[in-house]
C-alpha cells in the first residue's frame, strides 16, 4: 500500500522482499555491463548516442537503486527525482537513435532535447510532477507522490518511445533480410518499453509496477547479446570465445545469487527469524538446492551459444594452444632449417668436387689420402646437421644431458648468419670459457636462443647489433647469457605482459616465443628477465643453475 | 707454360680449400687462408703476385664481405670472386656494392670455376 502524508513515513523493518530494489540491482548491472561495451567499442556518432541512451536507463535505475536502499525521504526525493530525469532523456535518445540508423536528420531535434529539459527543471525544482509529499511503499522504502503533470510527463515520455519505435519499423522495413532487426529493434524493445512504462505506476502504490525494471533488466542484457552475438548497430566486437563465455557465466551467477537472495527473503518472511547467521545458513541450503538448476542452465547456454560444454571447450583450447605451440615450434625449426641447409653446403661442395675428381685420380697417394680423411669427415657432418634438424623438429620428452652452453649459443647463431647479413645486423658474441657443462634438454636449450635470437633480429628491420655473451656468476652458482639488441624496444607498459601467451604486438605472430621460451627455462629451474626501452633495444638475460659437484 | 697470377683462396674450411686447390691447383698458384685478418696479411706480405681472391662470406670474427670492402679500397686491382653457399640476391647485392668481381655459389661447378678463373 501507498501511504502519503506530509509527516515523515513510519518504515518498519518489514522481513517481505523488496522486489524493486532487486530489479534496480538487475538493471544496473545489466545497463552498466551494456555501458562498458558500447564506450570499448563505439566508433562512430550513433553509437555515441546510443552510448547516451543507455548512460539514462542506468542513471534511472541508479536513482531508483537509491530510492529502494534508503529510508529517508529526503534522499529518495532527491534520487528519484533524479532518476526520473534520466528516465526522460531515454526516449529522447531512442528518437535521435532512430533517425540516425535511418540516416535521416531530425530538424526538430534540437527542440525535442530542450524539451526534455524543460521537463527535467519541472521534476527537479518544482512540485509540479513530483510532490514534496512523502509516500512509503508497502513499508519498504519512500517515494515522492505524484503531482498534477505527472500524466503530462507520462505522456511525454511515451509519445517520444512511440516515435522512436515507428522508425524502427522503417528501418526494419528497409532491412528485412536481417531478421534479427525484428527481434531487437521492434519485438524485444516494445517489451522493454512496455516494461519500463510500468515504473510510471509506482508512485500509484502498483505493485506489478516493481517487476518494470526486470524487464528492462531482460531487454539491456538482450542488446547486449545481440551486439556480441549479430553485431547490432555495426558494433565490430572482436572478443576471445573464453572471454565472452566468463561473462555469461558472471551474468548468470548474478542471476543466480540474486535467486537465492530472494527465496531467503521470503523463506524469512514465512518462517519470521531475524538473525543474520540463520539468514546465511538458509542462504547456503537454497544454494545448494539451486545448484543443479544453474548447472542445466549453464549447460544449455553453453550449447546455445557455443555450441558446446566447459569441458569440451577447455580440451579445445588446450588443443588450440598446443598447435599453436607446434607452429612455433616449426617456425623456429624453418628458421634453423634455413641455417642448416647453407651449413650443409659446404660438406657438399667437397664430396661433389672429390667425387668429380676420383677417377682421374684414383692412382694419386695423396688424393686418396685426403679422400679416406675429409669425405667420411664431411658425410658425418651432414648427418650431425641433418639429425640436429629432426631432433629439434619432433616433440619430445625432456632430455637432460650435460650441455656446454657456450656450444650451443654458437651453433644457434650460425643458422642465422643469413639474416643477420640480409639485414645488416652486426653480432657481437663473447663467451666466458670458464662456463661449465651444465643439466639441460640441448633442443629445448636451442629453441629458446632461436626465438630470442629471432625475436632480437625482428627487433631490428633496418640494421644494428645482436649482441651475445655468456658469464659465469660463480657467487650465485649460475651460467648467464644476454642477448641483446639495438632494436626498437618495448613500451613501458607492455613489459609486464610478454610473457603472457598469445600477447604480441607483431603483425604475424603467434606471441607464444617468449612464453615458451620462459616455460622452458622454468624446466631448466632457471630464470628469464627483459629489461628493454623504447627506441633503444632490448636485453634478454637467462640464468641457468650450475651442477653442485 | 707460364703460370697465371696465383689465386688467394680465404676460407676457413679445409674441405673446401682442397677443394679448390683440386680445381685450380694445376693451371695456377694457390695460396691459402683460413679467415679475413689472415687473407688481409697474405695479401701485404706475400712475395706473390696475387691476381683474385676466392672468398668465403661466412668466417670467424669478420664475414667475407666486410674483407672484400677493404681489399678492394686497398688493392683496387686485385679481383674478389665471392665463393659462397648463400643464394640470397640481398647477399648477392651487398656483395656487389661491397665490390665484388663475380658471385659464385656453393656447391660450385668445376668447370664454370675453371673459366672464370681463365681470364686472368
Amino acid at each position: 500500500m501507498l501511504h502519503c502524508s506530509n509527516r515523515k513515513p513510519q518504515l518498519s523493518k518489514n522481513n517481505q522482499v523488496n522486489i524493486f530494489l532487486l530489479s534496480n540491482i538487475c538493471l544496473v548491472s545489466a545497463s552498466l555491463f551494456l555501458i562498458f561495451v558500447i564506450s570499448k567499442y563505439q566508433s562512430s556518432f550513433l553509437h555515441q548516442i546510443w552510448l547516451y541512451f543507455n548512460l539514462s536507463v542506468f542513471c534511472w535505475g541508479l536513482g531508483a537503486l537509491a530510492t529502494s536502499l534508503s529510508q529517508s525521504f529526503l534522499i529518495s526525493n532527491i534520487s528519484y527525482r533524479i532518476g526520473c530525469i534520466g528516465a526522460t532523456f531515454i526516449p529522447l535518445f531512442l528518437v535521435h537513435f532512430s533517425f540516425l540508423l535511418n540516416d535521416q536528420k531530425n530538424k526538430y531535434m534540437p527542440l525535442f532535447y530542450a524539451s526534455g529539459i524543460f521537463v527535467s527543471l519541472y521534476i527537479g525544482a518544482t512540485e509540479l510532477i513530483f510532490l514534496n509529499k512523502t509516500c512509503s511503499f508497502y513499508h519498504h522504502f519512500v517515494l515522492p507522490c505524484p503531482g498534477k503533470y505527472f500524466l503530462v510527463w507520462f505522456i511525454h515520455w511515451a509519445s517520444f518511445v512511440t516515435l522512436a519505435h515507428i522508425q524502427f519499423i522503417f528501418f526494419c522495413i528497409k532491412h528485412k533480410n536481417q531478421k534479427f532487426l525484428f527481434n531487437y529493434l521492434l519485438y524485444f524493445s516494445i517489451l522493454g518499453f512496455t516494461s519500463g512504462s510500468l515504473c510510471f505506476l509506482i508512485p500509484y502504490g502498483n505493485k506489478i509496477a516493481l517487476l518494470g525494471n526486470f524487464g528492462v533488466a531482460v531487454y539491456t542484457i538482450l542488446l547486449t547479446y545481440a551486439i556480441f552475438k549479430h553485431r547490432l548497430f555495426n558494433f565490430q566486437i572482436v572478443i576471445k570465445k573464453g572471454l565472452f563465455y566468463s561473462i555469461l557465466v558472471s551474468m548468470l551467477l548474478i542471476i543466480y545469487l540474486l535467486c537465492i537472495m530472494l527465496v531467503e527473503s521470503l523463506f524469512r518472511g514465512l518462517v519470521g527469524y531475524k538473525s543474520f547467521l540463520i539468514s546465511l545458513f538458509s542462504a547456503s541450503i537454497i544454494s545448494v538446492a539451486f545448484n543443479p538448476i544453474r548447472n542445466r542452465i549453464q549447460h544449455i547456454l553453453d550449447y546455445l551459444f557455443l555450441g558446446k560444454t566447459v569441458p569440451e571447450i577447455a580440451s579445445e583450447n588446450l588443443l588450440l594452444k598446443e598447435e599453436l605451440e607446434h607452429s612455433e615450434r616449426l617456425k623456429a625449426a624453418s628458421t634453423l632449417a634455413l641455417g642448416l641447409a647453407h651449413e650443409i653446403k659446404n660438406p657438399l661442395t667437397t664430396l661433389k668436387t672429390f667425387s668429380e675428381y676420383l677417377p682421374s685420380k684414383s692412382h694419386d697417394k695423396e688424393f686418396i689420402d685426403k679422400f679416406s680423411r675429409l669425405i667420411p669427415q664431411e658425410v658425418d657432418r651432414i648427418n650431425h646437421i641433418v639429425r640436429q634438424l629432426l631432433d629439434f623438429s619432433k616433440p619430445a620428452p625432456l632430455s637432460f644431458k650435460q650441455v656446454s652452453v657456450n656450444c650451443v649459443l654458437k651453433d644457434t647463431c650460425c643458422f642465422f648468419n643469413n639474416d643477420l647479413l640480409k639485414k645488416r645486423i652486426v653480432i657481437k658474441e663473447n663467451y666466458d670459457q670458464n662456463i661449465p657443462l651444465i643439466n639441460a634438454d640441448e633442443s629445448q636449450l636451442k629453441q629458446v636462443f632461436i626465438n630470442l635470437i629471432l625475436n632480437a633480429i625482428e627487433a631490428m628491420p633496418i640494421g644494428g647489433t645482436l649482441s651475445i655473451e655468456s658469464r659465469l656468476n660463480e657467487t650465485a652458482s649460475k651460467v648467464e647469457i644476454s642477448i641483446s639488441d639495438t632494436g626498437f624496444g618495448i613500451d613501458e607498459e607492455d613489459l609486464k605482459h610478454v610473457f603472457n601467451p598469445f600477447f604480441t604486438k607483431k603483425d604475424s605472430g603467434t606471441g607464444l616465443g617468449l612464453p615458451i621460451a620462459h616455460q622452458i627455462i622454468k624446466n631448466h629451474n632457471g630464470l628469464i628477465t627483459l629489461n628493454s626501452k623504447k627506441n633503444m633495444g632490448s636485453i634478454l638475460i637467462i640464468q641457468l643453475p650450475i651442477p653442485i659437484n | 707454360m707460364k703460370k697465371k697470377p696465383a689465386i688467394l683462396v680465404c676460407d676457413d674450411e679445409e674441405g673446401i680449400r682442397e677443394s679448390l686447390k683440386l680445381i685450380l691447383g694445376e693451371t695456377h698458384d694457390l695460396v691459402f687462408a683460413c679467415s679475413g685478418q689472415e687473407c688481409l696479411e697474405t695479401l701485404k706480405n706475400s712475395n706473390k703476385q696475387i691476381g683474385l681472391v676466392l672468398m668465403d662470406i661466412k668466417m670467424p670474427k669478420q664475414n667475407g664481405i666486410e674483407v672484400t670492402r677493404q681489399i678492394k679500397r686497398l688493392y683496387p686491382h686485385i679481383k674478389v670472386f665471392i665463393v659462397t653457399g648463400y643464394e640470397s640476391s640481398e647477399i648477392a647485392q651487398e656483395a656487389t656494392q661491397a665490390g665484388a668481381d663475380d658471385y659464385i655459389v656453393k656447391p660450385f661447378d668445376a668447370t664454370l670455376l675453371k673459366s672464370k678463373t681463365s681470364t686472368l
